[in-house]
């Protein structure tokens, strides 16, 4: 690997940055040696090396504060070194299922717009019905005063009832159109029960694999740890610092990108190489 | 009140944040349901979720099943011999037959 800090630069499978200086935080060296370049506080880091893997994300950063879950790291430095279980079939088989699903439109907004125009619709329904109510009182008065002038009434009657059977129409096609929203939104969600009976069932299996591929790294992962310098054996293996449960997960794994060593239990960086078997960048903790 | 039922992780959720949030306006929680208050804040969570997650939520409005008045009278003498009936194991459509009992495909296809 190259690894270059500002103007200085570096080379080889062990690189020390501890002499650089111990304003440089790992965390930063470790997204370049991600992401090939990284800058922080003005200083520009850049590592050219080999493309990290899932098992870097986990252990690629080995520091005394880091966050570890070790039982899922350890399962990732199992996959690393290509191992399978007996659920990878099934599992590979649920996820395809799952990507296949398709939901359709989930959003609602056909239902929610189906309901906006029915309520609107009945609105005007009741709107002209007092509209008729009222022509038809003003047809009775006139009649009872004089047959002869009933004509304009009889007119005003006649539209409202033309424009309530129209608005009448309008409101049976917006409650029809509720009704299809209604049995649209019923078969997406059965859909979108099955993608959550999948995510249950892919929920599963992984965690069968990964019980699997644990208990097959078991001993490697303790015999690792049992190795780590200046550890007093933890009573609980998978209860071990992070920085040494990192360090014992990575030694378990395939690594082939470095790993940012900044824990202060190695004396130099070639130390933390042989004893990763993989590139390491040594900073101070 | 108001059943919410949820159809994806974040839908869930947020009803469970919503749920541990108020519990004052929950009835009864499910796994990804819940049965809310008939007030206008449970009517409100309900809207809001619906606008946030579309179709992952589903709301209804319940109200209290009155057998009397919902069903007729032959339903519910029908539900309360089959209720206590000796063997079991007889499903309905069996114990029906040839007695004044509604027959199931009927009541199937009966509206309430």
């Amino acid at each position: 690997m190259i690894v270059r800090v500002g103007d200085r630069a570096f080379e080889g499978g062990a690189v020390d940055l501890a002499a650089v200086g111990s304003s440089l935080d790992p965390r930063a060296v470790a997204t370049a040696v991600r992401e090939g370049r990284a800058r922080r506080d003005g200083t520009v880091v850049t590592v050219e090396a080999r493309e990290t893997g899932a098992l870097h994300e986990r252990v690629g950063c080995v520091t005394p504060t880091a966050t570890l879950q070790p039982r899922t790291a350890l399962a990732v430095a199992a996959r690393s070194r290509g191992w399978t279980t007996p659920v990878d079939d099934d599992l590979a088989r649920a996820r395809e299922r799952l990507d296949d699903v398709d939901l359709g439109d989930t959003a609602d907004a056909t239902g929610v717009e189906a309901r906006r125009t029915l309520a609107r619709a009945e609105d005007e329904v009741a709107r002209l019905r007092e509209r008729v109510a009222e022509a038809r009182g003003r047809v009775q008065a006139r009649r009872d005063q004089d047959a002869n002038t009933a004509d304009d009434a009889d007119a005003a009657l006649t539209d409202a009832v033309r424009a309530l059977s129209e608005v009448e129409t309008a409101a049976a096609a917006a409650r029809e159109e509720r009704r299809a929203a209604r049995a649209e939104a019923r078969a997406v969600r059965d859909r979108l029960a099955d993608r959550l009976a999948l995510e249950d069932e892919v929920a599963n299996l992984e965690r069968r694999a990964r019980a699997h591929l644990v208990d097959r790294a078991r001993d490697a992962y303790e015999s690792a740890l049992s190795s780590v310098p200046e550890l007093d054996g933890p009573a609980d293996p998978f209860d071990a610092p992070p920085d040494a449960a990192a360090l014992a997960v990575a030694r378990v794994g395939d690594l082939a990108a470095p790993v940012v060593v900044a824990c202060g239990r190695f004396d130099t960086a070639c130390a933390a190489t042989r004893w990763l078997d993989a590139p390491a960048i040594r900073l101070d903790p | 009140m108001l059943l919410v039922i949820t159809y994806s992780q974040p839908a869930r959720q947020a009803l469970r944040n919503l749920c541990n949030a108020h519990e004052e306006t929950v009835v009864r929680r499910f796994g990804r349901a819940a049965l809310l208050d008939p007030t206008e804040f449970a009517a409100f969570q309900a809207v809001r979720l619906r606008e946030q997650y579309g179709r992952a939520v589903q709301v209804e409005r319940t109200r209290p099943f009155d057998e009397v008045q919902a069903v007729r009278d032959s339903v519910r003498e029908a539900a309360g011999a089959y209720a206590d009936r000796d063997s079991p194991g007889t499903p309905y459509a069996k114990f029906a037959a040839g007695t004044d009992h509604p027959d199931q495909a009927d009541l199937k296809e009966t509206e309430l």
